[in-house]
């Protein structure tokens, strides 16, 4: 197949149960590791294996790509693990994370593993926000996990925590 | 089936009650453990992304792997609540793990005046322990001098018992760099008092001083990188703030603090060598007003004098738009903005970038802007354009006249001319695309060159004899169809119809 223009600015995604996706490379070149991997091996026309993703949450993530193509790409000294002051998350993303818990973790895990660091966020401010002013049965509830903890252990932690309960 | 008439909230026990009530759509419920299959990383992502220590505790409640996370999350940053510290020291004590992982903390509004005696007294028992530990990782000494300072302090700028927890705080976490503080008002006294006192009694409390007391500064200085004097929680300071001085901070790197902090009550401003650390390279300005340029212009002096300075990064915040924090900086004098002038080009002469953050006023957020577009602009525009771009809502930049390669520059005297003559005239008019100054100029209809003026006049005043006091250009609209028709055509054009009539 001879290669147009338009064409070279496409790149293939294999995912993990082999079904490829093509999109516009500007699209995929959201996820750092589909950037830095173009860059290392050049564009040679060959599917990219991703196997860690397979087509359903793949598809979910470039049309989240597709949306958020134009944005200016995250500042490097954004610390991860520090709290945010915001939980806001745009109208446009809020409707794309209407969406069962098993795909939104999976979103999440993607985001991680493809580096996409603005997904990323908006997937765990989504997680955060399902949390936020719940009790911890109903956190419990919500996410289906297990309480390991002794009645002893509990009144532990809250005398630990009462310091901050105020803010 | 969805219930009609889910239960009263009163009688509810349980918030998730319809995840037994009924079969839900698929996204209400749970998947298999999802939640613990995700690694320790993805948690703490989450956890981060939480806003209040509350959602946090409980979700320390959950399990122990969430736990450990969330516990990890609220010492990153410590954002202490209102008389919290005591507490938070009490609860530390047990977890020195913890206080280990404590990089960053806020310690948030202790500024009000109550808030030391909240505090209270130091229990003897916690005192004993207090003794204990400091005795044990920074050596017996400290202790005598912390404990001094709780004793005798007076005057401590930020409250003796808060100043006497965050002693021991900042000796059992050895890796606090980043620290937000709001110092007390004026003099120790409560905002009621301030506002009702004269200026000359402000303008004696007014004197440079140091941030904390003694032992304490001696404590921090030499390990924050980060310092915040924040105001964000502020109870009323407004101008009453203290004048502070930073210069022990040895390692501090960005500084970020109210305007007033910076400049006296007697309307005068500190001196940049006696308040800055030697290591800053970014400042951030809050709630600056029109002092500012004035201190930055002192800052930028002591710069020229060789005076070492290494910030590279001034960031100014304004509670106006970019429009008026322009003309604030300056007082819409132009003997200042000549100033502001300067101030850029010394700021780019010592590879310092300004950048000013203003809002607009439906929002709250505050937005980036270069300052200097808007600075370049404004020195172009002539004082009746400056007008009518603030009543126009619009930004000096987008106003000014700009060569043809996009380079701002100031109206010619043509362009003034007509612009002060034809303010009459609808703006229809010059969004023609066949605009051109020079042969607008000539217009008679235009009270154009001077040759032609004399001659309109004359006409004009034949027709107000039969007009009444109507200006010329209305009593030939009104005369005949044409004249609106000159309106939509091209100068050339209406020099011709000029003639004919």
């Amino acid at each position: 197949m001879a290669a147009t223009s338009a064409d070279a600015k496409k790149v293939t995604l294999t995912t993990s149960d082999n079904a490829d996706l093509t999109v516009e490379r500007e699209v995929a070149e959201r996820s750092i590791l589909i950037k830095n991997l173009l860059e290392d091996i050049g564009d040679n026309g060959d599917a990219i294996p991703i196997p860690n993703v397979n087509e359903a949450v793949m598809k979910k993530v470039l049309e989240w790509c597709e949306q958020h193509r134009k944005d200016p790409p995250a500042s490097q000294d954004d610390d991860a693990d520090s709290r945010k002051k915001s939980t806001d998350i745009d109208e446009w993303d809020q409707k794309f994370m209407q969406v069962d818990q098993e795909m939104l973790f999976e979103i999440i895990l993607a985001a991680n593993y493809l580096d996409i660091k603005a997904l990323l966020d908006v997937g765990c401010k989504t997680v955060a926000n399902m949390i936020k002013g719940k009790s911890p049965d109903e956190i419990r509830k919500t996410f289906n996990i297990q309480n390991d903890f002794t009645p002893e252990e509990e009144d532990q932690i809250r005398r630990e925590n009462e310091w901050a309960e105020d803010r | 089936m969805v219930p009609n008439n889910p239960p009263k909230k009163g009688t509810m026990h349980d918030s998730l009650w319809y995840l037994d009530y009924y079969e839900g759509p698929s996204h209400l419920k749970p998947p298999l453990r999802m939640f613990d299959q995700l690694p320790n990383e993805l948690l703490i992502a989450i956890a981060a992304q939480t806003e209040t220590n509350h959602d946090l505790c409980q979700l320390s409640l959950v399990n122990r792997r969430l736990r450990n996370i969330a516990q990890s999350t609220l010492m990153n940053p410590v954002k202490m609540p209102h008389h919290g510290i005591r507490k938070f020291v009490e609860a530390m004590i047990g977890r020195l793990d913890l206080v280990a992982q404590i990089k960053e903390v806020d310690l948030g509004d202790f500024g009000c005046e109550r808030h030391g005696m909240q505090l209270g007294e130091c229990d003897p028992e916690l005192l004993k322990l207090c003794e204990d530990l400091v005795t044990k990782v920074a050596g017996a000494e400290q202790w005598t001098k912390i404990v001094l300072a709780k004793d005798i302090g007076q005057d401590d700028p930020w409250g003796i018992h808060s100043s006497f927890y965050l002693a021991i705080l900042s000796i059992i976490a050895p890796d606090l760099k980043i620290l937000s503080v709001e110092p007390r008002p004026l003099g120790n006294l409560s905002p009621d008092i301030l506002v009702d006192s004269p200026n000359q009694i402000l303008w004696e409390l007014q004197h440079l001083s140091p941030m904390f007391n003694a032992p304490l500064l001696q404590l921090l200085q030499n390990r924050l990188e980060d310092l915040t004097i924040s105001t964000k929680n502020s109870c009323f300071k407004g101008i009453h703030m203290r004048n502070i001085s930073f210069t022990g901070f040895t390692k501090l790197k960005r500084l970020s603090l109210p305007m007033q902090t910076l400049v006296c009550q007697s309307v005068d401003t500190t001196n940049p060598v006696a308040v800055l650390p030697p290591q800053l390279e970014s400042l951030e300005i809050k709630s600056c007003n029109g002092l500012i340029h004035k201190w930055i212009s002192k800052l930028f002096d002591c710069v020229g004098e060789d005076q070492p300075s290494k910030i590279r990064q001034l960031d100014l915040y304004f509670q106006h738009c970019l429009r008026s924090s322009v003309v604030l900086m300056c007082d819409g004098n132009d003997y200042y903005m000549s100033g502001l002038f300067l101030l850029r080009e010394m700021a780019s002469k010592y590879g310092c970038n300004i950048t000013a953050y203003t809002r607009s006023h439906s929002s709250d957020k505050h937005e980036a802007h270069e300052l200097q577009p808007e600075l370049d602009a404004l020195g172009l525009l002539t004082p009746p354009e400056a007008w009518m771009v603030a009543t126009k809502g619009e930004q000096f930049s987008a106003a000014v006249a700009r060569s043809d390669g996009g380079a701002p520059r100031a109206r010619t005297r043509l362009e003034q001319k007509l612009f002060l003559k034809n303010t009459h005239v609808p703006t229809a008019f010059f969004s023609s695309p066949t605009f051109d100054v020079a042969a607008w100029e000539k217009v008679l209809f235009f009270k154009g060159t001077r040759g032609t003026k004399a001659e309109f006049e004359k006409k004009k005043n034949k027709k107000e004899t039969g007009k009444g006091t109507k200006g010329g250009r209305v009593g030939r609209d009104s005369k005949s169809s044409p004249g609106h028709q000159i309106k939509r055509r091209g100068p050339a054009k209406t020099v011709e119809q000029e003639v004919e009539l």
